[in-house]
């Protein structure tokens, strides 16, 4: 009785399968092989990318920061010697809601960019966008603002 | 057909290898860019915040040593607001009032530069700009004191302005000491030492060896260093009457800019309003502008200037701007028209004008 080894004689290979002859079944696993390593770089550029310069609402108050995610709406309170100060957060930007101040009611307006601040000076609370780490501009582009003078 | 198609195979490996490490360096150098970028945002960055001086105070810098340098700035901040804070019983500036009329007393460096530099403004601006104007806060309600919901009586303005006069401000700096001379004089403080402290933080900063900073003094910025694409800062002018902006200005490296405006402290009556900046010569609020914004070497020059350009009005405040070596104005007038220096047209981007930000709404 005859001893097979490896695949059987009669086994065609994928290639053969696909009728490819072997030359060309190697040259499709090489292109495949470059392909995939094209998109994992591609996957991988795009994800080291993403790391730096987060965006996110900082509130500063008495008791500590809170950092606040630029993506998710919502309403939160923030207790200060003067009162309560509301922040809003809807469509990736943020304000000053009701607050105990004496700011100029024209100046409570929505802000959405690092280097933006709303300040409730009598309540000790403060509002700001930042790119996590580095200046209020940062490198994150030319849109960013390294502050605001007013 | 084996020699075939290994050439074939050897010549379509070649270019797939070519491709492949083509892309790879690239994505490498890039990936090398994002970590050192990812390194030097959590190893070399600093950032400190505090309430001072009636504001918000943030310190960010980047360099070796950044947490710690932004410390100390903020260390020295808290130092010069101890000594200058006209509306801390126990500053110096205070103790000067206390004992007007009498008899001058020990002051330390900071108050004697505070009072050089204010004198230097003083002339430069033909007296627009007068720290000795603290009876007329007062009485304005813009103090200490209880505010005010109607302007004062004419008479009342008058006997405060008796008090009112920078001729009466004496120091000497080798012998330490300064002196107000006439009785019922107090000095206020904001419109220069925020702008002084910003510097003194700066001088930190620099002598820790950081490269790059901003101090931001609600609004009151030094730039320190390059911005990190080699390009000028850039910071927004707040709109005096409405949540936008003006516009953006390109501020060039190791700069400051101060904005002064009449929406800071103020209160309305029968319509009319009644801002905290006001003229000496007058003893009532500054009319001509409502916002002027000030790039000038130092902040502390940057923020006196502001004021004093306000108190000028907008075309004796532009020449004085003018005259003067890298300071620039923006100047946003009573009637809603921007005037400014020639530099500043050169570095400023209206609100509209393209690649600027527009502000809340």
């Amino acid at each position: 009785m005859a001893v097979t080894r490896g695949r059987a004689a009669s086994t065609p290979t994928w290639g053969a399968r696909l009728g490819l002859n072997p030359a060309d079944a190697r040259l499709a696993v090489v292109l495949l092989a470059t392909a995939l390593l094209l998109l994992f770089g591609s996957w991988l550029s795009g994800w080291l990318a993403a790391v730096p310069g987060e965006t996110v609402f900082l509130v500063t108050t008495a008791d500590g920061a809170t950092r606040l995610p630029a993506e998710r709406d919502g309403r939160y309170e923030f207790t200060g010697p003067a009162g309560v100060t509301i922040v809003e957060v809807i469509d990736g930007r943020a304000r000053l809601g009701t607050s105990p101040c004496d700011e100029p009611a024209w100046h409570g307006g929505w802000i959405e960019r690092p280097g933006q601040r709303s300040v409730c000076l009598p309540n000790r609370v403060v509002l700001e966008v930042i790119s996590e780490g580095g200046l209020p501009g940062g490198d994150d582009g030319q849109d960013d603002l390294d502050g605001v003078t007013h | 057909m084996i020699r075939q198609w290994w050439v074939r195979l050897t010549f379509i490996g070649l270019i797939a290898a070519l491709i492949t490490t083509a892309a790879a360096s690239g994505w490498a150098g890039q990936a090398w860019d994002r970590m050192t970028s990812a390194y030097e945002r959590r190893f070399r960055t600093g950032r400190a915040t505090a309430f001072l001086m009636g504001t918000y105070v943030v310190v960010t810098a980047e360099g070796r040593g950044a947490q710690a340098a932004v410390e100390r700035a903020l260390a020295r901040l808290e130092e010069v607001d101890r000594r200058l804070d006209a509306f801390d019983p126990s500053s110096e500036i205070a103790l000067l009032a206390a004992r007007a009329g009498g008899e001058p007393i020990p002051v330390s460096p900071d108050t004697l530069s505070f009072l050089e530099l204010s004198d230097r403004i003083h002339r430069l601006s033909g007296g627009a700009f007068d720290p000795t104007v603290g009876p007329l806060v007062e009485l304005w309600g813009f103090g200490a004191g209880p505010s005010r919901t109607a302007p004062p009586a004419l008479s009342e303005v008058y006997a405060a302005l008796a008090a009112v006069g920078w001729e009466r401000v004496s120091w000497n700096r080798a012998l330490g000491h300064a002196g107000l001379t006439g009785t019922g004089m107090s000095l206020v403080t904001g419109a220069l030492a925020k702008g002084y402290a910003v510097d003194q933080a700066a001088a930190e900063l620099l002598s820790a060896g950081i490269e790059r900073a901003v101090i931001d003094a609600g609004g009151d910025l030094y730039l320190l260093g390059r911005r990190d694409d080699g390009g000028p800062w850039r910071v927004a002018v707040s709109h005096p009457r409405s949540p936008s902006y003006l516009g953006l200005v390109l501020v060039p490296p190791d700069t400051a800019i101060a904005t002064s405006g009449d929406y800071e402290r103020y209160f309305e009556h029968q319509g009319v309003l009644y801002h905290h900046l006001l003229d000496p010569r007058t003893g009532y609020p500054a009319t001509g502008c409502l916002g002027v914004t000030v790039v000038a070497p130092t902040a502390a020059e940057a923020d006196a200037l502001a004021t004093a350009i306000f108190v000028l009005g907008p075309e004796r405040g532009r020449a004085l701007a003018e005259d003067l070596p890298r300071v620039e104005a923006l100047i946003y007038t009573a009637d809603g028209q921007l005037v400014m220096t020639g530099g500043m047209a050169a570095m400023f981007v209206p609100a509209g004008g393209g690649g600027e930000p527009d502000g809340g709404d």
